[in-house]
């Protein structure tokens, strides 16, 4: 694991040699190497839209001029936060330990939010796993897909199944029954015919 | 002389097939008791003759004594009942020795009563139709009640016998109205005097028309003319069962064809609407009160009178397509019904059915084959490609869906698949199931083995390849209709 | 080669099954022979659907390789079988999927092994037959005889409420579709009133004129059919119940293959036959289509059961295909003809690899499982494969498929764009939760830590799946040049139909994209 890490370490130091900005002197290679692509893309985009806006590399310029002293100044700024952040950490750490110590107990809720990463976790979990999770097992699975679609299908069965048992009752095995559903039949015919 | 003998050709079928009972019955008499005889052999080889003398008589269009028509349509439904007949007595070959059916008189019946099954097909005058009906009725209700140790089977026989001389009843009043009205109980004749006149303004042929709708749909099981059937088929023995439902149906199916179908051609306007309702009817109780049922014969008994809805659609469409969909399906039907009712009666023992659902628990462990057959049957039954029931069912739909009748065809569907359930349940029952350990043997022999291959090979032929036979068909109607 | 390519394809897997009748094995004594004649044939079917690929004109879009002879003249009914772009990698599909099947269940199944190959040989001959019939009657007879084989293969050798599952399975799917049935009745007769014959021969039936409201019944007819076995959303109850039941083949083929026979419904049979009604209905069919991806990804997320989860996310990623068939688009169709192959091959594995974890513990509740990884590093290298690829990482083939509906689909209206999206990242959150919970961490449950990995006969189902999984994502023209000529066919074929489609256009101004992507 340690190797990686100084591997990567001595990546990081060397890599940033590949594009050091006009502002500190060199020559920013990487810069001008992309460089074609972006002069292409805005070449295209002028050629597209048919306009001849001419003012756009004379800005250029002179952003670049007014541009690296703002490049200057941040690069300062963020390189002396970086240390200062570093330096302060490292103190605390290696060397009075219990000032974190106190710190910790004297913003107990800061303390925890920052420990457990602001909650993003759990709040992404309570607001979307869990209420789909649930939604899904109670209301779509068991709910709709086991109660209503299926019982249909179920139900239908149950549909044929009851008419089943209540229209076997008819065949009473009594004769004059038999008969008499004959004669219900024959009155039934002549009647629709006599009717008609 | 010569005329006379050229005017019986048409009844050679029914006289093969009465002189092969008459030679049973005389067998019978002069049998030792104990000694065995091959009497159902007499009988295949009358049905035999009997086919033969179909095949040429094929085209022929004879008519003997005015009365009996050699036409297609009597010609098919002929072979029809000569192939339920065969198959009817190499099932029954095993069961009689087993249940200790008196053999002769059981042929001499079943004989008579195809005899009164083919008159019925071929007849051409309404009061021979009559007496066709009642033949094949007095055999069946007999065979019904053969099992005279049976309660249950004398309670069948009696209650058909009481409702069937109701139902016969009305059938002769419509007769008699007809003649009052026409003048004349002959086909031909009705039908030229209605199309001729125009007597719907009088109310009685109508009346006539009702009564004799009556009559048929009894026969063939129609809602609300059915409650006879559960309990005749359930108390029947298993292979009498499964000639009643296919022989008769069919016998049956083909008059009210030919009656409704040329004669009262002219009044389809308004026998139509009510048929309409008897055939949804029908459909919708056969398929949903089968649900319900746990005995097998029972539950087939149902079903029967569902695919006696089917058949009814292809009466109502009373197109081309529908009165060639009648006879294919009747085909169809009663090679499927018969064979699953044969894998019944094999199952059973002289002291129990055995036909409730749970004696067919597992039976593929122990009879892979039988259960593979008795699955090919009820596939065919519930209407499921490749099988012969499939092809039937589409024919009837088409013959619904080109007149138009959509609700019909509609509710015709949804009802197969309601009857696939049932028909499903078996098969769980014998794939799914354990086999209870003290489940008895089933023994098949030869000849019940050859019914049953002939009969899934004839399934399979008529799902697979039934051009043929839908040709067959479709030339049948042609002249008569 | 002279030899009828496609006959042959459906006709081996019943001489096979023929075959296994008169193998004596009534005691099991000779279940090693049965298997390894059952893995010979699926894989002689899977070369002859290689073949038909290879002698496929991938240029063009007629319908080849066709056979026609006459079945039922009276009827006008043929034995009528041809190919297009659309249907050749189906079957392609089928026949790579088969020898897998066959192989998981290698050990699986002892029980009556001989009717289960029977069975599964019978079931692979009805599919080809759906996919490769141009005769409507031929393809209801196939469509309604693939239903019996896997009635039986589910209720026979599933798990314990195997009957319901299979009952369910069948009556749902015949219910839906007899009414097709009278359709398809319906469509002859119309035939036979325009032209005076009776006819089934599909391309025939798609020059007919029907009349918008005899078109939009007719319509429903087939699309409820179909969408019982996309399944579509509401229509999806049978599935969750039919795969957890069955056995690991039967759930490898039913989601692998038999599940695309309704999308492919759609495709050939629903939207040429009825454009109108097609146009009229598609932004519906597309709405359900949206719901379903959603709903079964939330409803996926949470299932304690493996295979049921699966079983969800098969409902959600066919929602997918579905509207990118909606779309009809040349880009939408495209990528949901390719989503139900990758779909086919990443749900397949899913399915299988779930199914070696049931068959080693007897169990599918994640919860049972945990920290696998440790045990069977091999399985879970596979079957993370398997998961980034339903997900659709680019570079394996769900990506292509995925991309290329929303593409179309936002081209046809981008609302539903949003909705599919959406889909795709619960498509993650699903798989690789349940993939965390199973085979990261460490091992809870004390009777995980024996357990085997990768079996000789699991490797060779599990590689040749991952392996077409990333060659579909890495060389997808391979596999989108054959069908683009048939897809562009069909999507003019709609669009014929455009002034009408116009009319019934969604209410939105027309979508100010940058310049056209012409490729």
């Amino acid at each position: 694991m340690a190797l990686a890490l100084v591997v990567l370490a001595i990546g990081s130091v060397l890599a940033g040699y590949a594009g050091v900005p006009h502002a500190i002197g060199g020559n920013n290679a990487l810069g001008a190497w992309l460089a074609p692509s972006f002069a292409a893309r805005s070449a295209t985009t002028l050629a597209d839209q048919a306009v001849g806006e001419v003012g756009e590399p004379g800005a250029g310029e002179a952003g670049e001029a007014g541009g690296e002293g703002l490049e200057l100044s941040l690069m300062v700024v963020s390189s002396i936060v970086a240390l200062v952040g570093i330096g302060l950490a490292a103190f605390i750490w290696l060397k009075r330990r219990e000032i974190a110590d106190k710190a910790a107990a004297a913003f107990p809720g800061l303390y925890r939010l920052l420990l457990n990463k602001y909650y993003v976790d759990e709040v992404y979990d309570a607001t979307i796993v869990q209420p789909i999770r649930i939604v899904s097992q109670e209301g779509l699975w068991r709910g709709v897909d086991v109660q209503v679609i299926d019982g249909a299908v179920n139900g239908t069965a149950s549909i044929v199944d009851g008419s089943s048992s209540l229209l076997r009752r008819l065949q009473s095995g009594s004769v004059r029954a038999y008969a008499g559903s004959l004669f219900i039949g024959v009155v039934l015919i002549l009647g629709y015919y006599l009717w008609r | 002389m010569g005329a006379m003998l050229a005017s019986t050709q048409a009844i050679v079928p029914m006289l093969s097939v009465t002189l092969a009972a008459l030679a049973c019955m005389a067998a019978e008499a002069f049998r030792e008791p104990g000694e065995r005889m091959p009497i159902g052999g007499l009988g295949i080889v009358g049905l035999i003759g009997a086919a033969i003398s179909a095949g040429f008589l094929w085209n022929g269009n004879t008519v003997s004594f005015g009365v009996i028509s050699g036409d297609n349509f009597g010609l098919f439904v002929t072979l029809v009942l000569v192939g339920v007949g065969i198959l009817t007595i190499m099932f029954s070959s095993q069961v009689i020795d087993r249940d200790g059916i008196p053999a002769g008189e059981y042929y001499t019946l079943i004989l008579f009563s195809i005899a009164g099954m083919i008159m019925m097909a071929t007849a051409n005058d309404l009061l021979v139709i009559f007496i066709a009906l009642e033949v094949l009725s007095l055999a069946v209700y007999v065979l019904t009640g053969i099992r005279r140790e049976d309660p249950r089977a004398t309670e069948a026989a009696f209650k058909y016998f009481l409702l069937g001389a109701f139902s016969s009843a009305f059938f002769l009043y419509g007769i008699a109205f007809t003649f009052g009205l026409t003048g004349s109980t002959h086909l031909d004749r009705v039908g030229s005097y209605l199309a001729a006149q125009s007597l719907s303004d009088n109310p009685l042929i109508l009346v006539a028309l009702g009564l004799l709708l009556v009559g048929f749909a009894f026969k063939i099981s129609a809602v609300p003319f059915h409650m006879w059937t559960p309990d005749a088929y359930e108390g029947a023995p298993a292979i009498v069962t499964g000639f009643m439902s296919t022989g008769v149906k069919a016998a049956a199916f083909a008059a009210f064809a030919r009656v409704f179908l040329s004669s009262f051609e002219p009044f389809s306007a308004d026998w139509a609407p009510i048929v309409w309702v008897i055939a949804a009817a029908t459909m919708i109780l056969g398929t949903v009160v089968g649900v319900a049922q746990t005995n097998l014969k029972r539950m087939l008994a149902y079903s029967s009178i569902a695919h006696g809805g089917y058949l009814l659609v292809g009466l109502v469409a009373a197109n081309e397509v529908g009165k060639a969909a009648i006879l294919f399906y009747l085909a169809a039907y009663a090679i499927t019904n018969l064979a699953a009712f044969g894998v019944i009666a094999l199952l059973g023992a002289r002291d129990r059915a055995n036909d409730e659902l749970r004696d067919y628990a597992g039976l593929w462990y122990s009879h892979p084959g039988l259960s593979a057959l008795m699955t090919v049957c009820l596939l065919s039954l519930g209407g499921l490609p490749p099988t012969a029931g499939f092809i039937g069912k589409w024919y009837i739909f088409s013959a619904a869906v080109s007149a138009g009748y959509f609700g019909l065809a509609i509710i015709g569907v949804l009802t197969s698949v309601i009857s696939v359930f049932f028909y499903l349940r078996v098969v769980v029952m014998m794939y799914m199931q354990e086999r209870a350990t003290e489940a008895p043997p089933v023994h098949v022999n030869a000849v019940s083995m050859a019914a049953l291959t002939v009969s899934i090979a004839a399934i399979f032929y008529l799902g697979i390849l039934p051009t043929q036979v839908l040709d067959l068909a479709a030339q049948s109607i042609a002249t008569i209709f | 080669m002279n030899l009828p390519l496609l006959s042959v394809s459906w006709m081996l897997p019943v001489a096979g099954a023929v075959l296994l009748i008169f193998v004596p094995n009534g005691d099991g004594r000779r279940n090693a022979l049965v298997r390894w004649i059952t893995l010979v044939v699926s894989i002689a079917v899977f070369a002859v659907t290689l073949a038909m690929w290879a002698v496929f004109n991938p240029g063009s879009a007629e319908f080849q390789l066709v056979e026609r002879r006459l079945w039922i003249p009276a009827f006008g009914i043929d034995y009528y079988l041809g190919v297009d772009g659309i249907s050749l990698l189906l079957v392609v599909l089928t026949g790579f999927l088969t020898p897998v099947a066959v192989l998981s269940s290698w050990i699986g199944i002892e029980k009556k092994l001989k009717e289960f190959c029977i069975f599964l040989l019978l079931l692979e001959a009805a599919m080809i037959g759906v996919f490769l019939s141009l005769d409507l009657f031929l393809f209801y007879v196939f469509w309604d005889a693939m239903l019996v084989p896997m009635y039986f293969l589910i209720g026979i050798w599933g798990y314990d409420q195997r009957i319901y599952a299979a009952i369910k399975f069948m009556l749902y799917t015949m219910a839906g579709s007899v009414l097709m049935l009278v359709a398809i009745l319906g469509l002859a007769y119309l035939h036979n009133a325009a032209t005076g014959s009776y006819s089934f021969d599909l391309l025939k039936l798609y020059t007919l004129d029907i009349a918008p409201a005899t078109q939009y019944w007719f319509f429903l007819a087939f699309a409820v059919a179909f969408a019982i076995k996309v399944p579509l959303f509401p229509f999806h109850t049978w599935l969750p119940d039919a795969h957890v039941q069955a056995p690991t083949a039967g759930s490898v083929i039913l989601a692998g293959v038999l599940l695309k026979m309704g999308t492919y419904g759609f495709v050939r049979f629903a939207f040429p036959l009825f454009p109108l009604a097609a146009a009229y209905f598609a932004p519906w069919i597309a709405v359900l289509a949206v719901i379903g991806i959603i709903y079964g990804a939330l409803v996926a997320m949470v299932q304690p059961d493996m295979k049921k989860l699966v079983a969800y996310s098969s409902v959600s990623h066919l929602g997918f295909v579905v509207l990118g068939i909606c779309a009809m688009n040349v880009n939408g169709l495209q990528g949901a003809v390719y989503q139900m192959l990758a779909h086919g091959v990443s749900t397949g594995g899913l399915f299988l690899i779930v199914g070696m974890l049931s068959d080693r513990r007897h169990t599918r509740l994640i919860s049972e499982f945990g920290g696998l990884k440790a045990v069977m590093p091999r399985l879970t290298a596979a079957f993370m494969i398997i998961t980034l690829a339903s997900i659709g990482l680019p570079g394996l083939n769900g990506f292509i498929g995925e991309f290329l509906i929303m593409l179309g689909a936002f081209r046809w209206d981008p609302r539903y764009v949003v909705g599919a999206g959406l889909g795709v990242i619960l498509s993650a959150v699903y798989m690789l939760w349940m993939f965390q919970r199973v085979y990261y961490g460490k091992v809870t449950n004390a009777e995980n830590r024996g357990l085997p990995d990768l079996l000789p006969h699991e490797w060779g189902s599990v590689i040749p799946l991952c392996a077409v999984a990333l060659l579909m994502g890495v060389f997808p023209m391979l596999f989108l040049k054959p069908t683009e000529p048939s897809v562009t066919r069909v999507v003019e074929r709609m669009q014929n139909t455009q002034t009408l489609r116009v009319e019934n256009a969604p209410r939105r101004p027309a979508p100010a994209l940058p310049s056209e992507v012409t490729r």
